[in-house]
């Protein structure tokens, strides 16, 4: 029993990092069909650059607060360099363009970090137990503050004027554009966004899952996995998606073989696929972000 | 200059050219309908007119300032509201957010409740469903909502394709009712796109007839209906139909009518 509860609590603790990362995959796909392969690249970015901002002498909560706005800035970078010019916009050419973007990214981090895998001091707290199973600080750390972006990014689509025209964007783009809603606008916020969950994913996981050159790549796919479970347009989905995946991987590592966790995602990946005949992705229209 | 002119308007989907060159003008307090045939390119007039796509050759002057090569954005926020084909209403969203993003361009003036007041004012049954969302709402009351929508931009020029489109007699006579409202009351320059002959004679101060990207006739109402070559060709068929679309009183001059079937 407490070895359930301690693999369900270290999942969701994973999860949640999925899950944000899963929240920048749907927020520039609903806007513009936008399969950024690059997502996962902006955790591991900012859990580097944190490292060295804090080998540096930089402190630790002022190391993030610089951080996260720099991988902002850089994701949105890659949509006016990258995304902006480009006249006709499919996935397949977004997916092709990213892929490019994604992998420069990995080239500079490994020129930059080196191969080997580091990882941020954990977040102030001491580790506890409570009915049997270990709690460390860090990952009610990763959890608290996971839901709480996550939380505050789906609360500003859903209530404040520009989400709802980011929605707009999302499932309607002629009507959008009719009552004056510019798509480049919706497009730069939405990459944005991208960076902020990514770069805080980035942060808060680095304590206990480490940051690497490479790292973006299982987490990226994970992230993606989960907002498939949505079809690539629902915030909550992706959310929950994210979640539930964390916790399966954890079962499955427990119970089965800690050397399957990585075949989860794509296990979730194909039953989708089995699933929802129209694919992975939904077009945005009619349905809810 | 106010109101909306369009002159020798050409436009094209890649190699398929649709318009040939279209004249039209529409001032402040007037109702300008196009009407036509399935596929002769008014939703393209429109499109083109509202910049979602970009005039081949032409000019389109907006209360005198050209925006041809404005994107549908800039044109939104200069005072053209374009009321599309089939609605296309933000569907998850509610009556009351589709309103406030009709106000998009307009949201810092301050005046977004007047305005929420008056479209509700013109659309009551808006106003009973404001927290419903917009897909549930239905073909009629979407229509009322894009209406609305667009005016929570306070246009100064709109233009509308087919409103009437599947709705039920007497919704298509509020909604033209509401047209002639809004010139009369505000102003309004309004370019109205309709297969529905009898509602566009019925509001329209003129109307241009299209027929595969050129206008082949233009008149009045009275003058078009009086044109028997015009009333067989496009109006559909025997007078005493026809004959009924018109106000009673059909001056008797000769219709000013041209014919410019070759293409430019
Ligand atoms: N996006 C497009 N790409 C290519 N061709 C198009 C496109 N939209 C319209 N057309 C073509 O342009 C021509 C004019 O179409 P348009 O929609 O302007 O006609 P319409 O007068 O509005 O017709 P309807 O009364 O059926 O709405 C048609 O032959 C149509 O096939
Ligand atoms: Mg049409």
């Amino acid at each position: 029993m407490s070895d359930l509860l301690q693999l369900l609590f270290s999942g969701l603790a994973q999860g949640s990092i999925y899950g944000l990362v899963a929240i920048g995959f749907v927020a520039v796909f609903s806007v513009r069909e936008i399969v950024n392969l690059a997502q996962g690249e902006y955790s591991a970015l900012a859990g580097l650059s944190a490292i060295s901002a804090v080998a540096a002498g930089v402190p630790l909560l002022l190391a993030i607060l610089l951080v996260v706005p720099l991988v902002i800035g850089v994701s949105v970078i890659i949509e006016r360099v990258c995304i902006e010019p480009v006249r006709r916009m499919t996935p397949l050419v977004s997916i092709i363009l990213t892929l490019g973007v994604s992998t420069a990214l990995k080239a500079a981090m490994l020129l930059i970090w080196g191969p080997q895998a580091r990882g941020l001091p954990p977040f102030p707290g001491r580790d506890l137990v409570v009915a049997g199973i270990s709690v460390r600080s860090q990952e009610l750390w990763i959890i608290g503050i996971a839901v709480l972006v996550a939380v505050v990014v789906i609360w500003a689509y859903e209530h404040t004027l520009l989400g709802k025209a980011m929605r707009a964007c999302a499932e309607q783009p002629v009507a959008a554009r009719l009552v004056g809603i510019s798509p480049r606008m919706a497009t730069m916020i939405a990459f944005g966004i991208a960076g902020l969950v990514g770069a805080v994913a980035g942060v808060i996981g680095s304590p206990i899952y480490f940051s690497s050159w490479d790292y973006g790549l299982g987490l990226g796919l994970k992230g993606f996995v989960a907002a498939t479970l949505g079809g690539l347009i629902s915030l909550r989905v992706a959310l929950f998606g994210g979640v539930v995946l964390g916790i399966l991987e954890n079962l499955v590592a427990g119970y089965i073989d800690s050397g399957y966790r990585d075949a989860v995602a794509f296990l979730v990946l194909l039953l989708v696929l089995l699933i929802r005949p129209q694919g992975l992705m939904l077009k945005a229209s009619g349905a809810r972000v | 200059m106010t109101g909306l002119q369009v002159e020798g308007l050409t436009a094209a989907y890649d190699r398929l050219q649709v318009l040939h060159g279209i004249d039209l003008e529409v001032a402040q307090g007037q109702i300008v309908a196009v009407i036509g045939a399935n596929g002769v390119g008014k939703t393209t007039l429109l499109r083109s007119v509202s910049g979602l796509l970009r005039p081949r050759s032409g000019r389109v002057q907006l209360n005198g300032e050209e925006i041809s090569s404005a994107s549908a954005e800039q044109i939104a926020r200069q005072g053209l509201a374009h009321v599309p084909e089939n609605r296309l209403v933000f569907p998850s969203l509610s009556v009351d957010d589709n309103l406030s993003l009709g106000g998009w361009t307009t949201r810092k003036d301050g005046h977004y409740e007047e305005r929420r007041t008056h479209a509700l004012a013109l659309f009551p049954r808006l106003a009973d469903r404001i927290n419903l969302s917009a897909g549930s709402l239905s073909g009629g009351e979407q229509q009322m909502l894009a209406m609305a929508r667009a005016l929570m931009a306070a246009p100064s020029v709109i233009v509308l394709d087919e409103p009437s489109l599947g709705l039920a007699p007497r919704l298509v006579g509020e909604i033209v009712g509401t047209l002639a409202r809004l010139r009369d009351e505000q102003q309004l320059a309004v370019l109205l796109v309709e297969q529905n002959i009898r509602a566009a004679f019925r509001v329209a101060d003129y109307v241009l007839v299209m027929d595969r990207g050129v206008v082949v006739a233009e008149g009045s109402p009275a003058e078009l209906a009086d044109d028997a070559r015009v009333r067989a060709a496009y109006l559909g068929g025997d007078s005493t139909s026809s004959g009924s679309i018109v106000a009673p009183d059909p001056s008797p001059t000769t219709p000013a009518t041209k014919n410019s079937q070759e293409s430019r």
